[in-house]
């Protein structure tokens, strides 16, 4: 091996890439031509040098402010959220179901729920009335879907408040 | 014993955020350090390293652990150093000899310098090789990754690593070279 091979293959060397046999020529070069000593010793060096190349300190506050975020509730896995969103299905049917049961048995209905209920309530019990007048219940189920679309019509409001909806430019 | 990352990244999946910020001790001064050498701004790298633990804990139900953590850790540091240093992609693929040379190093005060003269020479030199040198070294010698991990986490063929190891020892030790003689 001449020094021009020694030179492309140190490297290979450095990183334990050569075969037996190349390595060993390599070496028996190396121990004869002090120029090709000279510089597998400089590549020692800087890899010495790579490897002690000074650390600078994080800032202080690293780990707290990332911490911080992680701590928000958006930020926890979604098991450990409160299911909002079965609760409030959960009430929906609760209200419902009471709403039928007193219009069925002229139950009071509480304030706020009779405010918030009211106007299914009514059109529940106009249903009830054209039943008890002795209408067949094909006529009262379309006169209920006719007065239960006019009601859901008159009664509509935006689900969203107008300030949560984004703005298009 | 300590617990291993592989622990810890599993009671992390659960919810743990004590588990995630042994982690984030564990490893923030690495990824602080390797944003900093390759975008070389205090502010800038800590950015990222925030930015990388978020990542990390809002994908951790992604992470299967197929890789190491660490592997993983440093391929979203390395993307959000990509966002911030666009030529950093081009630059870490071409495997052509750069055409940028390191600037001329201040002159050696005696004919023959210290071995802890030549350390502190090659590490003012490290600071002023390319990006993406400052890159491959940092994540070779730093953490002590393979060159198969290396290029798992640049995204690039395992050959160009290995190239570009090679090329920025290369530089360091002619430059060396020149100041000696």
């Amino acid at each position: 091996m001449d020094c021009r091979e020694v030179r492309e293959r140190l490297e290979d060397y450095a990183d334990g890439e050569l075969t037996a046999a190349d390595a060993l020529a390599l070496e028996r070069h190396l121990a004869d031509c002090a120029a090709c000593r000279a510089e597998w010793e400089r590549l020692q060096l800087v890899i010495e040098a790579v490897e002690t190349w000074p650390l600078v300190a994080e800032p202080p506050t690293l780990t707290a402010q990332v911490m911080r975020q992680v701590r928000r509730p958006s930020a926890a896995p979604p098991a450990a959220r409160f299911p909002w969103r079965d609760l409030l299905v959960g009430l929906g049917w609760t209200g419902l179901a009471y709403l039928v049961l007193s219009s069925l048995f002229h139950l009071p209905v509480p304030y706020p729920v009779d405010w918030l209920l009211g106007p299914a309530r009514t059109w529940l019990n106009m249903s009830l009335a054209l039943y008890r007048m002795g209408l067949d219940w094909e006529t009262v189920f379309i006169a209920a879907l006719l007065l239960g679309s006019l009601t859901a019509l008159a009664l509509e409001r935006p689900a969203v408040p107008a300030t949560a909806i984004p703005r298009r430019k | 014993m300590p617990p291993t990352d592989s622990e810890l990244v599993a009671l992390a999946r659960r919810g743990d955020e004590a588990a995630f910020e042994q982690l984030m001790l564990r490893h923030q001064r690495y990824v602080f350090n390797l944003a900093y050498r390759v975008l070389g701004d205090r502010s800038e790298a800590e950015d990222v390293t925030q930015e990388t633990f978020l990542r990390a804990w809002r994908g951790l139900s992604r992470f299967r652990g197929e890789a190491r953590f660490t592997t993983w850790l440093y391929r979203i540091a390395h993307n959000l150093c990509l966002n911030r240093l666009p030529g950093l992609r081009r630059r870490l693929l071409q495997t052509e000899p750069p055409d940028e040379w390191l600037p001329d190093p201040a002159p050696h005060p005696e004919a023959v310098a210290e071995r802890r003269e030549r350390l502190a020479f090659l590490h003012t030199q490290l600071e002023q090789l390319p990006e993406h040198y400052r890159l491959v070294l940092t994540l070779r010698y730093l953490q002590g990754f393979s060159y198969a991990e290396i290029a798992a986490i640049l995204d690039v063929p395992l050959g160009t690593v290995k190239t570009h190891i090679h090329r920025a020892r290369r530089l360091l030790r002619d430059r060396m070279g020149e100041w000696e003689s």
